[in-house]
């Protein structure tokens, strides 16, 4: 549809929609012809449509609606038409729909509040919208005498139960301390955020200005825009991710089967295997940490991801003892009768491990891997020394920040210029951790619930 | 072939007689070994057998490695190492000489004390009221584990040099030469210590509280609701169902926080031993470093076995009540 299309068919309605009106009475239609713009149409179109009256008056109405309601759809369908539909158009269109969605429903609820109560039911007598008003009228006049009885009924114990609560309620003051010790406990855990989130945003003038403590006076984003400079944040950010995201999957599937043979077969030695899983929990990495960097020079896998990955597989990696446990105790949940169905069935040992035990382990390698990718993500030391420069992560670069930058925006050496590298440093510090906090939001889900079904309680 | 015939009859018959009878001398090595194929004890050494490797590879034969190291003077040399036997002295510099040393000893095992009592009150106190079917516990539960992802980088130390680690001014409420003078020198430094670095503590309490939570869950509610009828107070629950109860959970806790303090990468010991071990602390060489980490990693066991007997004991004592 074109715009001239869009004027000539509104001209055409309102011109019928003019002559139609014309003919039961006179008085009218000259008021109307005097508000049209163009006289000389509505004239030659009374002289048409005069022959058919009153019928053509609601076709017309109905055209009318019909073609202001098409409009934005027909124009739409037109561009369509022209190229191919992207996918941005497609997420316009489920915005649209949506919105539909939400006024279709509005529309119900006003109906049935303010259309359906004053429509004529069978049986009952027709509320007016008057006597609506009264009742609503007399709803808030009595608010107060019924206030008064019903505080004039209320009896000590009423009061114990509000504030001590009952055996199925909660008292007020319970209810009271709960929420203020979470809202405290809770604060406290975010006030550093916060605070880094309110410093990384202040400029220079704020940083060295005594009376701007937390918020910032001004959006000032430079800070940010010269973190990810001197951090190099796209690269370093995918070299993170490769780092820890490969051995993280490698751990994680590592750590399944240990388990499973741990939790589901009983052979010699298991309970020396466990004893000995534990002590590598304990173990400093420091007492492994040079022997394992002259292996890895030896097979030549120092520089490479591959020096995180090969632990990771034989089950050594960051923590992995951790990993086996929250897979031990998933695997010992699945009862012991549907294992031996499945071998009646004549499933192999490892066909059973497939079928059955991963995918009851699901929360389970969803949190493995999830805290792997943290644990190896944060991991500092051990990537300095194994990646030797190679291939860096953020956290590493974050280590050397202050260096990175003095080389990137000349001499730091000024007082103002130390202290609002301070702020820079904190918008780094946010931008390192950012990815993770990403992750963290999108799937806090798994975190918990792996942890809630796992039941590690200690037994 | 008919030798055969007649040991698969034996095998089959055997089989048939349930596993009580062993399969019998008639048996030839080749079937034993099918047999032992289709075992249980196979099957399970199979998925641990990648692990068993890892073990032997990286962690056994490391570890005995850098105990040869701490006996030797280590002198690294690009492609090369050299070591020469030098007895116990570099076990008696790391105890006696090196005062450094000792001094993160001790910091280290203040740290611990403070910690972990902290750590493990807070996070049951946090649990319990995650757990108690308030509404928007979602929300909450959100963040209290929010720490988890950060508090394992080195993000924690920037926190600490920027005093985010604790609220400003709580150092000024406490006048603490004023203090010193009246109190014992190490509950001062412990005070101080608690104030610059509380947030820090309850920053490390995240996988804690999660593990205290499903501890909760899976307690026995008729017990609860027994002492209900009986007339008992939530207080008095608390004390007597809840806690035994829970004392597992606690163990494990408390072994859970010691070992990712001791095993922390700005832990004041590991902080020295990795300083010496790049060349640049005072003692230098990996010999030295290598002792150090040694002695530390004896030092956890016995802080570890010293908490679980603690309440191990205590879990006996309240058994017999």
């Amino acid at each position: 549809m074109k715009f001239s299309d869009f004027f000539k068919k509104k001209k055409d309605v309102s011109s019928v929609d003019n002559t139609s009106a014309t003919l039961p009475e006179e008085q009218p239609d000259a008021i109307l012809a005097e508000q049209t713009e163009e006289p000389a149409v509505v004239s030659a179109e009374v002289q048409t449509a005069a022959a058919e009256p009153v019928a053509r008056q609601s076709e017309a109405s109905e055209e009318q609606t019909a073609a202001v309601a098409d409009i934005p759809a027909a124009e739409e369908s037109a561009d369509e038409d022209e190229e191919e539909p992207n996918i941005f158009k497609r997420a316009l269109n489920a915005v649209k729909q949506y919105f539909v969605g939400k006024w279709e429903s509005l529309k119900d609820w006003g109906y049935r509040h303010f259309v359906a109560p004053f429509k004529k039911e069978e049986g009952k007598e027709r509320r007016t919208f008057k006597q609506w008003i009264k009742d609503v009228g007399i709803w808030f006049k009595t608010l107060p005498s019924r206030i008064v009885s019903w505080a004039k009924s209320l009896t000590k114990d009423d009061v114990k139960a509000f504030f001590l609560g009952t055996s199925e309620k909660k008292g007020f003051i319970k209810l009271f301390v709960s929420y203020s010790l979470l809202i405290l406990f809770g604060f406290v855990y975010v006030y550093p955020m916060l605070y880094m989130l309110g410093y990384s945003l202040m400029s220079p003038s704020d940083v060295s200005n005594p009376m701007v403590n937390y918020l910032p006076t001004s959006w000032y984003t430079q800070n940010f825009t010269e973190a990810s400079q001197v951090l190099n944040f796209w690269q370093t950010l995918l070299e993170t991710i490769y780092v820890s995201v490969l051995p993280a999957f490698f751990q994680t599937v590592a750590c399944c089967l240990v388990a499973y043979g741990l939790a589901r077969f009983s052979f010699r030695g298991k309970k020396v295997i466990f004893g000995l899983i534990l002590l590598t929990f304990i173990v400093p990495t420091q007492l492994t940490m040079l022997p394992q960097l002259l292996i890895y020079t030896n097979l030549k896998l120092t520089d490479t991801v591959f020096s995180f990955i090969i632990p990771a597989v034989l089950g050594q990696g960051i923590k992995s003892a951790v990993f086996i446990l929250i897979f031990y105790q998933f695997f010992r949940g699945i009862p012991d009768s549907v294992v031996e169905a499945a071998k009646i069935d004549g499933a192999n040992s490892f066909q059973v491990f497939y079928k059955i035990g991963i995918p009851a382990a699901v929360p389970a390698i969803l949190l493995s891997f999830l805290l792997s990718v943290v644990w190896y993500y944060n991991e500092t030391v051990l990537s300095s020394i194994y990646f030797g420069g190679e291939i860096t992560t953020l956290p590493l670069e974050l280590s050397k920040f202050q260096a990175t930058y003095n080389q990137l925006f000349g001499n730091g050496s000024g007082d103002t210029g130390r202290s609002a590298n301070e702020a820079i440093y904190m918008a780094g510090t946010l931008l390192s951790i950012l990815p993770l906090l990403v992750m963290y939001f999108f799937t806090q889900k798994y975190f918990a619930d792996g942890i809630d079904k796992a039941g590690i309680t200690g037994e | 072939m008919k030798k055969d015939k007649k040991n698969i009859a034996n095998t089959d018959s055997s089989a048939a007689a349930a596993v009580a009878v062993p399969a019998g001398a008639t048996e030839t090595k080749k079937e034993k070994f099918k047999r032992f194929l289709r075992s249980e004890t196979f099957s399970g050494y199979l998925f641990v057998l990648p692990w068993i490797i890892g073990f032997a590879a990286l962690v056994a034969y490391p570890i005995i490695q850098t105990l040869i190291f701490s006996f030797s003077t280590v002198s690294i040399r690009p492609g090369s190492i050299e070591t020469s036997p030098a007895g116990f002295s570099n076990y008696i510099y790391a105890l006696i000489t090196d005062t450094s040393f000792t001094e993160a000893l001790s910091e280290y095992a203040t740290e611990i004390i403070l910690y972990v009592p902290i750590i493990t009150v807070v996070s049951l106190i946090i649990a319990m009221l995650l757990n108690s079917k308030l509404k928007g516990t979602g929300f909450f539960r959100t963040i209290f584990f929010l720490p988890v992802i950060i508090t394992s980088g080195p993000v924690i130390q920037i926190f600490i040099e920027q005093g985010v680690a604790s609220f400003p001014g709580v150092d000024e409420l406490i006048n603490f030469e004023e203090l010193a003078s009246t109190l014992p020198e190490f509950l001062v430094s412990a005070l101080q210590f608690l104030t610059s670095e509380f947030i820090m503590i309850l920053w490390f309490s995240g996988i804690q509280i999660l593990v205290f939570m499903t501890g909760l869950q899976k307690m026995d509610k008729s017990m609860y609701e027994a002492a209900k009828i009986d007339g008992a107070s939530g207080w008095e629950m608390f004390w007597k169902i809840t806690l035994p109860a829970l004392n597992p959970t606690i163990v494990l806790n408390v072994v859970f926080t010691v070992v990712m303090q001791s095993v922390f990468s700005l832990n004041p010991i590991i902080v020295k031993i990795q300083n010496d071990m790049n060349g640049t602390g005072e003692g230098a060489g990996y010999g030295y470093a290598s002792a150090m980490a040694w002695i530390y990693f004896a030092v956890i066991l016995v802080i570890l076995g010293v908490a679980v007997l603690i309440f191990k004991k205590h879990e006996k004592r309240s058994k017999r009540l």
